[in-house]
This record gives C-alpha cells, structure tokens and sequence, in this order.
C-alpha cells in the first residue's frame, strides 16, 4: 500500500492565491473525485503533484520520501493535463514510445488498444486531432503508464457521450486490473459520481471537503416550501445555498435531516446540485 | 451489444439502490433460487460504479440472507430469497406504499371511505 | 537520470530528429557549394578563394536546430515526470556529444567539397587567418598558398579543423541555450536580444573571424591581446618540425575554448530551467 501525503501545500501567483495549504492524503486502490469551481486550485494541484510547477511553501510525500525532484518518485505518478504539453507535431503512436523511456512499466498494446476503442488513429499526429480525440488519446498515455497515481484532469473535455461512456469502463476495467489510485478532476459531476469512492472540493484553493461521497451526501438534505416557513426552519441550521422564486424558497442544509415541519418538503441533492451549493454564493435569485 | 441501463437516480445513496435494483430481480423471478448474479466485475464495468460501492450494495443482499458465496465461483441467490424478499417487503408495505398514499389523500381531502371505494371499485 | 539521455538518443525526437534537419541543412549548404561551383566554371571572375561557410553556417544551422530539438526534449521529459537536474546533466550531455558528432559533421562535409573543388582548381579557405595588424613568430615565412595546400588534407589538420568547428558549434548552442531559457522568462524580443548579446560578445572574445566579418570595438581592446596569444596557439606553423606539438596545442586550445564558452551558457541555462514551470495558466478565468 502507497500513499501520497500532501501537506499545506500554497502556490502563490502575483494576482492571486491558487493554493492555500491544502493537505491531503491519497491512498492507491481508490477512486477520488477532484471538485471545485474553474480556478478553484485544481489543476494547480495536479501541476504541483507532476513537477510541473514548484510550491511555495508545503511539501508533497511518498511513504515519506518527498516527490519534487527526484526521478524514482515522479515516475510512481501520472499526471493527465487539460493542457497541452507535449509537441502537437508528435504523432499518437511516438507518443506512447516516447512514454515507454521514462515510464519503463508502460504498455505500450494496452494503450494502442485504448486508441482502437476510442477511434483514435494512432499515426495522426497530435494537432490533426480534434478536442476530443486529444483527450483520449492522452487518457490513453495516462491509463497505459503503469503509475500507481493516476491524476486525471479533465479527461471528459470535448469527448462526446457514446466516448464518455467507453471511459469510464476503461476507467474502471484499469482500476480493477491494477493496484493505482486514480484521481479524476472533472465538471461533469453527476456523471462521473458512480466513479467516487472519496471526494475532495477545493474552493478558492481552499480545501473545504474530505470526505468519502457518500458521508458527504449523506450530510446535506434539500427543504422546500414557503419562504417564511424555510427562513423559519433555517434559523439553527446551517444554509449552504438558498433559491427563491416569488413566495417559495427551496434550501440545501447541512447536517442530518430533522425536525421538519409539516409544510415543508424533504428531499437530497445530488452530488452536483451539493458541490454548487457547497461552492458559490449562499443566495440565489 | 448488450448494454444495461437500469435507471439509477443521482440522488440516493447508489449502494442502496443497486441493492434495491437486485432485490427487484430476485422478486421478479429474472434472478432465479440457486442462480448466479452478476459479479462485482461485470456490474462495476457494466454501470460505471465503483467496484467499492457495488460490494457494499452486494453486501446488503449477504446480511440480508439473500444471496451467499460459493468459494472460487460467485454470488448465489440463496433459497427461499424470493419469498424473504417478498416477506420483507410485506413488512415495509404500509410505510412504503400505504402511508404515503393516506398523506397525499388526505392533502387532497379525499377520506378513507372514497378510497374503500374506489379499492372496491377496481375489484369490480 | 538516465531516461532523458536514453531518449535524446534514441528516441525519435532527439538525435534522429536532430540528424534529418541538420543533415538537410549540410545537404543545403552542399548544393549552394556546387553551384557557386558551377558559377565559378562559367565566369572567370568568379574563381578565387572564397569561404568556407560550413564552419559559420553550419554551426549556426546547428545551433537553432539543436534548439528546436531541445525544447521539445525537454517538453516531453517534463510531461513525464522528469526532475529538473535530471534535464540539466542531460542537456549538458545531448549538447556536447550533438556537437561533436556535429563538428565531424561539417568537416566531412568540408572535406568532400574541397575535393571537388580542387578537381575545378579551386579551393576553399581552410584557416582561420590573422590579418597583418598580428604578427607571427616567424609567419613571414609562411606562404598563405603553401599552407593551404598542405592542410586541408593533412590528417593532424582535420582534427584541428574539427576542433575549430566545435567551438563555433558550441558557440551557436550557447547562444541558442540561453535563448531558451530566457525565452520562458521574457518575450520573443527580450530572447532574441539576449541570444545577439550573448553571440557578440563570445565573437569578440574569443574569436576573430577572418576579413570583412571582424568585429573590434574598442570595448575589446584590452582582450586584443588574448586575441593575439590565441590566434598564435590557433594557427600553429605546420611547416615546422614539432608540428605535431602545436597542433596538439592548438586543438586542445580549441577544445578547452569551446568548452569554457559552453559552460558560461550552460550555467545561465541552468539557473532558468531549474525553476521554469513547465505549464503557466492563465490566471484567473481558465
């Protein structure tokens, strides 16, 4: 069993804060759903975790030895970016050669055999393909790496729904094959909540959930009716978001469900009805 | 191809509603007495969930006596399940299906006579 | 460590790459020789000396190709999971051995057409030459077409002509490495300034590159006599008996030249790619 540790790891931009210590802890054999708004940290962190980009402060650690600059520990990670890293004049297949001399437990059929299912021929070269097939194609790379940490950063870009569906089966398929951990950063949250077995949401580069999905589902409820009535209900509860329209008002609530009033409706959000709620404004309309 | 989309929803818990979806087969008779269901492996890579969450449903149906395993070969509907799921069912049919229908009757104000009438009418 | 070697060798991108364009570059170079050849058969005017432009070229062609090369070894090292070091020592490396290999290069390349130019009794000019402002210690003696004849094909020759070549290679590397690293730091323009700077500088130091190309300001007078010292150990006498000596001393003066004028530009490509992101995000709204 590996695990990453990640320790009050900060980024600071001139402008602004991508990360704010955030600490976490990533074990293989799981299935983590990476969440947050556009420019919440994610992908900052996923840069962080590839040496990509350095941290300003905080450390990132592999059974204790730290990850940044050394070779042996880069390699046991696997970093899909949503941008577009290596040279578009490449084609697909030198790719996955080219993979093979730095990820020696790369294999290299798995991936070509990725590329049939999702339509990709491998001798076109990386700008003659569309969005979509770009990011399967580098999905692909990611699954067939042999790493024990795979970060995948939004690997449904541009990819339609028939593809969408091929993916997350490989997804799965790989997942069950071998021992990694895959780490899925993604704004099509419903669809990939079956993925999850633990969630993380950044907000603001800011952790603010680390929790196994379904607790967090667990701890969050809807409450409809009057807007009286709701603003009544609310008084000690703790509102995540609220959304009137004219006299009705609907809430998400955090915490376990109790003491509701006959007039008012009891229902759960679900996982990206809760990050909206979780992650913006607390008043809607 | 054979590709299976039961419907689930986004928001209950999928463990408990995979459960739900195997019990259904089971009451139906689609999942026969003695019969294997699906593996972890085929449901998981079939519907897109995490391997965890389709054990944890699977293991409801185990404490439940529904199914059991059989060494080196799978999950095994076990006797009499389709009557246990059926008996059990019996149990929770007032909360699940009476209590709801007396609410929205009594929102809508019709008494329980209408409703022993329109329970007759139908044998009718 | 040894991944970013491995692959600049044997990978597709690297040495491969890097051979296909230079190669084609020569092979321009080539041509453009032949062809002054065949003008140079036409009209009389056109047969004198003229020269060598594989070394000046070539190592410039060398030099950007290198470049080309280079960033995107580096692009696909960091997209897989290399540390910073690791890319460091391993440019270092790719950047010497591609010169060498390159320096063989452009003096087999030379070689060929000297030949073939000699057979149309012509020539090509083979020595850097001091003009009359230097003086020899007994180059009066030397008669610029004695030399000439007997260099181009004198084995000790070659070597010192491949080792003459390698600093220019060199030359053209540095500057190309330092305009990558700052390129990622800077504009275009600041890139290019840089890169000129670096080229003009090492020019004037080091090397004083025949005829109408000399550069000399009087910035650089206090360096003249370096310039002296070295274009005496650069252009030995091979018509005196311990030639073999000089010639040794020359190529090693060469060598060490070279190798000096790499590491000034290493270095500030180091202190820049140790720390260059490999991926800058738009702040704010992605």
């Amino acid at each position: 069993m590996s695990r990453i540790e990640i320790k009050t790891l900060t980024k600071k931009y001139k402008k602004k804060t991508a990360l704010d210590g955030v600490s976490l802890s990533i074990d293989n054999g799981m299935i983590y759903g990476l969440l947050g708004r556009n420019g919440s940290g994610k992908s900052t962190l996923v840069d962080l975790v590839g040496g990509r980009i350095f941290p300003d402060l905080g450390e990132i650690t592999i059974d204790g030895e730290t990850v940044t600059e050394n070779d042996k520990l880069l390699r046991k990670i696997y970093c899909m970016s949503s941008d577009d890293l290596l040279p578009m004049h490449m084609r697909v297949k030198d790719t996955i050669k080219a993979q093979a001399y730095f990820y020696k437990n790369t294999d290299e059929d798995y991936a070509i055999r990725l590329c049939d299912v999702f339509g990709i021929d491998p001798k076109k070269r990386l700008s003659q393909l569309s969005t979509g097939q770009r990011t399967l194609a580098k999905v692909s790379l990611a699954l067939s790496s042999g790493a024990d940490f795979i970060f995948l950063d939004e690997p449904t870009l541009g990819v339609d729904a028939n593809f969408r569906e091929e993916l997350y089966k490989k997804i799965i398929e790989r997942f069950d094959k071998t021992e990694a951990a895959f780490i899925i950063s993604t704004h099509l949250i419903d669809e990939c909540a079956g993925l999850f077995e633990h969630c993380f949401v950044l907000e603001e580069g800011r952790l603010i959930a680390d929790e196994d999905c379904e607790e967090l589902q667990a701890n969050a409820y809807l409450i409809e009716g009057r807007a009286k009535d709701v603003t009544e209900y609310l008084k000690d509860k703790q509102c995540l978001k609220k959304t009137i329209i004219g006299t009705l008002c609907s809430a998400c609530v955090k915490g376990e469900v109790k003491d509701v009033p006959d007039g008012l409706e009891v229902s759960h959000p679900s996982l990206q009805q809760l990050l909206i709620a979780m992650t913006g404004g607390v008043q809607d309309g | 191809m054979g590709v299976y989309y039961p419907h689930f929803n986004d928001t209950e818990p999928l463990f408990i509603q995979i459960a739900q979806w195997l019990e259904n087969k089971i009451v139906t008779g689609q999942l026969g007495e003695g019969e294997q269901i699906p593996s972890t492996t085929e449901l998981s890579h079939s519907l897109k969930i995490n391997p965890a969450t389709v054990r944890k449903g699977v293991n409801i149906l185990v404490d439940k006596g529904l199914v059991y395993k059989k060494r080196g070969m799978g999950m095994f509907v076990a006797e009499n399940a389709n009557e246990n799921v059926r008996d059990d069912r019996r149990v929770k049919f007032y909360d699940d299906f009476v209590a709801p229908l007396l609410n929205e009757a009594e929102r809508l104000g019709i008494t329980r006579e209408d409703i022993i009438g329109m329970l007759k009418g139908d044998e009718d | 460590m040894g991944e970013f070697l491995s692959y600049s060798f044997r990978g597709k991108e690297g040495l491969r790459r890097y051979l296909k364009y230079f190669g084609l570059s020569l092979g321009v170079l080539f041509l453009f020789h032949i062809i002054l050849l065949i003008a140079g058969i036409i009209s009389v005017n056109f047969r004198s000396d003229w020269k060598n432009i594989y070394e000046s070229a070539g190592a410039a062609a060398a030099g950007i190709i290198f470049g080309m090369v280079l960033y995107d070894l580096i692009k696909i090292s960091l997209h897989n999971g290399t540390s910073r070091v690791s890319i460091l020592v391993g440019s270092g490396a790719a950047a010497l051995t591609f010169g060498a290999l390159s320096s063989v290069m452009i003096e087999t390349v030379y070689l060929i057409t000297d030949g073939i130019f000699r057979l149309a009794g012509m020539r090509l000019d083979c020595i850097i030459m001091c003009d009359d402002r230097h003086t020899w210690a007994g180059g009066e003696q030397l008669s610029m077409q004695g030399m000439n004849d007997l260099l181009a094909h004198d084995p000790r020759f070659i070597f010192f002509s491949i080792s003459e070549i390698f600093l220019l290679v060199m030359l053209g590397y540095t500057a190309v490495m330092v305009f990558l690293a700052v390129k990622q730091r800077t504009n275009l323009f600041g890139a290019s300034v840089a890169s000129a700077v670096t080229a003009y500088c090492y020019f004037n130091v080091f090397i004083e590159y025949g005829g109408s190309v000399t550069l000399r300001g009087e910035l650089m007078s206090g360096l003249r006599e370096k310039m002296i010292y070295i274009g005496e150990i650069l252009h030995p006498n091979p018509m005196a008996p311990d030639q073999y000596g000089s010639c040794l001393g020359a190529v090693i003066a060469f060598l060490t030249t070279a190798l000096m004028v790499f590491m000034i530009g290493y270095l500030v490509y180091a202190v820049f790619i140790l720390r260059v992101p490999a991926a800058e995000r738009k702040r704010g709204v992605r």
